[in-house]
């Protein structure tokens, strides 16, 4: 299972946004390569079968023509420093072939996201569903952690509902599968996924430990809630083969450091052109040291080296995990299920081989009928369509397991603007039901600012300390233009000037209706 | 918060920052010691974040520049909110097992009323808990002090598997006034049920564990008391587990 998703960030009124680098970035290193293997693998005939979701919020940006022209932008001015990097390197033993390496990526990637997909990537990943190869499934709306918005079911409600008709819209299908934002899942919210009929989603492994109904099958079989909605709890094991980053396989000696990058090494003359406004230093992506150990001096980066690694490990995961299956089928009387979710992310941005790995775990899975076997979720229910019946506990994948990383004394102070504007924005659904024409488009963008302050990436980086203060100012941005709309039409009035100029700029989910607010009763 | 950071509060600042913190205050009290208590909370914390291997892939993502620079931060535009919204209400959200944040605000008028009220002796939060099978009504309670110009607080909920709610009260001289209640929350059990039945389910409690993934560090019987442990164990997610 892979999750893909970055929070909306999109700002037309400047000529360039750094935040804006997190979707270029995704693309460049993790979006088109993955995309790469699965084709790859497909034409080779391999019969694979994945999980991936796509947040409404990633697959909005990718489908934004703002977002893609700008992308192409990127990708010439890498396709630029790329070719200045062969030169400046062409005497170069150890870096030549790495400086061609990233030449020949990023005019594939040019290649690839202007010609084969024509702008919008995501037309491959909706191919490969429809082929058979994914099941492309959804997430919240705008990515809140729903445990910190249990008291307001109107919301979670509309974050549930806009993301099913944002990824209809998108993907052509009703999603069959939710991903927990965080895997944050409170008792109750099994409720709007089965009413929105969502038919299994992912969780802590804690979720089902610690739940006052234990099945007998643990994690390796899914829990279904009494209403029906299966939770498939994500494995340790094999998780922590592949996230950590010191004792998991990307914190290899062997693989490419992620922290050495020209950005910081080269003169600021050289990087001038290809760096934030000329003068602050970024990472571009040009990395040529491989991790090396804890020391200063990094071995340059040997890409035979790490493919051959790569090929180790992906024996060493098939290995273990058969282990697992051998010590674990001693005590159930089904095959066991290994549910391994990942950020996609992960693979090819931060974990560079990443993609190389799926590649050959894809490859050598398939090709050992013995062996094991790739499911997703919905084939798994197919065979095994009853399971122990259960509710999980509340938990999440964060620190500590709860909701502490987006609780904490640095970000706690959100909740009560956010709760505030659900509040209000229930009241302006009530006062304003049935409400077209200007007014309704206030209204409708009233529910976007709603909703896009909740994504819980920006308490991650209020927390973690990671471009701070850009995630305070989109929040109070979202917020503050929320309180705009509601004070204006509080006083019956709407300045049609600056809302056509905030739905410009924040044009997510461009089929909301407000009325996703609405509380069930009043929908009657 | 860093050392530098906390020299500049004030003794009561600290120690207020540390109940809400959850540190366990070391009698006799001075400020050098509350200092170096949270900082070793805070450094605790940092390691949780390092040692979360979820979080480190998401802190990657939006790595751009080495140092925190907030380049694009600087937009043509402030946004402020209000602090408050002038309404007297309190909400009460689940942090962990054993943690939930109140925050509340009171209306502008009752706030002068009482600053200026000579019988007003402070507001409190009075915490509620009590189980599915007993009712409101029964609840047990234990109460919080706090000053008219606070505005949330973390409060340490005395035990995991109950409901919990909270009032706002007001005290005067010969009187309590409820000023506004919460929502109410459920701490969970943060270890194996003791319901897990080894004969309906076949399963020894280090089967339960091997069935959740918890194998491969010696003994794991142990665990099964151990919540922390198995907490801690799934945040790290054992090193070796994938060797």
């Amino acid at each position: 299972m892979l999750h893909a998703h970055l929070p909306f960030v999109r700002h037309p009124e400047y000529e360039s946004f750094l935040e804006e680098n997190w979707l270029f970035e995704a693309i460049s290193e993790t979006y088109l390569p993955l995309l790469r293997v699965f084709q790859k693998l497909k034409n080779e005939g391999v019969q694979f079968r994945l999980t991936m979701s796509f947040s409404p919020t990633l697959a909005c940006m990718l489908s934004d023509e703002l977002l893609q022209r700008r992308y192409i932008g990127y990708l010439e001015r890498h396709v630029e420093l790329a070719e200045k990097e062969v030169a400046r390197t062409k005497d170069d033993p150890d870096f030549s072939p790495l400086a061609r390496m990233y030449r020949d990526l990023y005019a594939e990637n040019l290649k690839d996201f202007s010609d084969t997909y024509r702008r919008n990537i995501l037309w491959g990943y909706r191919a490969l569903e429809k082929e058979g190869y994914l099941d492309i499934i959804t997430t919240a709306a705008t990515h809140g952690f729903l445990p910190l918005f249990i008291q307001y079911p109107r919301d979670i409600e509309a974050q549930i509902q806009t993301a099913i008709i944002s990824h209809g819209r998108i993907f052509g299908e009703r999603p069959t599968g939710f991903w927990l934002p965080e895997c944050g899942y409170a008792p109750g919210i099994e409720d709007f996924l089965k009413k929105n009929n969502l038919r299994y989603t992912f969780c802590a492994a804690h979720a089902i430990l610690f739940s006052e109904d234990q099945s007998p099958y643990g994690v390796y079989a899914p829990l279904t809630s009494p209403n029906g909605v299966s939770f498939f709890a994500r494995d340790i094991p094999a998780s922590q083969a592949v996230w950590s980053g010191e004792d998991g396989y990307p914190g290899d000696p062997v693989y490419r450091d992620f922290y050495r990058d020209i950005g910081y090494d080269l003169p600021l003359e050289y990087v001038s052109p290809y760096i934030e406004q000329g003068n602050i230093r970024v990472n571009t992506g040009f990395k040529y040291y491989a991790i090396t150990g804890k020391t200063e001096k990094k071995r340059p980066y040997s890409i035979e080296a790490a493919k051959k690694k790569v090929e180790e490990h992906t024996d060493n995961f098939i290995y273990n995990r058969m282990k697992q299956v051998c010590r674990v089928s001693k005590l159930i009387d089904r095959p066991p299920i290994i549910v391994t979710p990942f950020d996609a992310e992960l693979f090819g941005h931060w974990w560079f081989e990443g993609p190389l790995w799926i590649e050959s775990l894809i490859r050598k899975i398939c090709a050992d009928p013995d062996g094991l076997q790739m499911v997703t979720p919905r084939d798994y229910l197919d065979v095994f369509p009853t399971n122990p019946v259960g509710r999980p506990s509340f938990s999440s994948w964060g620190n500590n397991g709860y909701s502490n990383v987006w609780l904490d004394g640095a970000n706690d102070w959100v909740y009560r603007h956010l709760h505030k504007a659900i509040e209000r924005m229930e009241e302006l659904v009530e006062r304003f039901p049935d409400e077209k024409g200007l007014k309704g488009r206030a209204l409708n963008q009233a529910a976007r600012e709603v909703l896009l302050s909740q994504a819980s990436d920006w308490e991650f980086i209020i927390k973690t300390g990671t471009s701070s203060q850009f995630a305070i100012q989109t929040v109070k941005e979202h917020l503050s233009s929320f309180n705009i709309i509601y004070e204006n039409l509080c006083r019956n009035t709407v300045n049609t000037e600056w809302l056509t100029n905030i739905e410009k700029r924040h044009n997510i989910f461009p089929d909301i209706d407000y009325r996703v607010f609405r509380s069930q009763q009043s929908r009657k | 918060m860093n050392r530098d950071q906390l020299q500049t509060l004030s003794f009561e600042e600290l120690k207020e920052l540390a109940m809400e913190e959850g540190v366990a205050l070391i009698r006799p009290l001075d400020k050098d010691t509350l200092i170096e208590q949270l900082i070793e909370l805070y450094s605790e914390d940092e390691d949780e974040a390092e040692n979360n291997p979820a979080m480190i892939i998401k802190e990657k993502t939006f790595d751009l520049t080495k140092a925190d620079q907030n380049t694009s931060a600087e937009m043509n535009q402030v946004w402020e909110l209000p602090e408050r919204y002038n309404e007297t209400k309190v909400m009460l959200l689940l942090r962990d097992p054993n943690w939930a944040f109140a925050y509340w605000d009171i209306k502008d008028a009752d706030i002068e009323l009482y600053r200026d009220n000579p019988l007003f002796k402070g507001l409190f939060l009075r915490a509620y808990r009590f189980s599915d099978s007993s009712s409101k009504q029964h609840a047990e309670y234990f109460d919080i002090p706090v000053k008219l110009q606070d505005m949330s607080w973390y409060i340490n909920l005395p035990e995991q598997g109950m409901n919990y709610f909270v009032e706002l009260r007001v005290r005067f001289q010969s009187e309590e006034r409820v000023l506004c209640t919460s929502n109410t929350i459920s701490s969970p059990l943060e270890r194996i049920h003791e319901g897990m039945d080894q004969d309906a389910f076949r399963n020894s409690g280090n089967d339960y564990l091997l069935l959740s993934g918890l194998y491969g560090f010696g003994d794991s019987s142990s665990l099964v008391q151990d919540s922390k442990k198995i907490i801690s164990l799934l945040d790290n997610q054992y090193p070796n587990a994938g060797a």
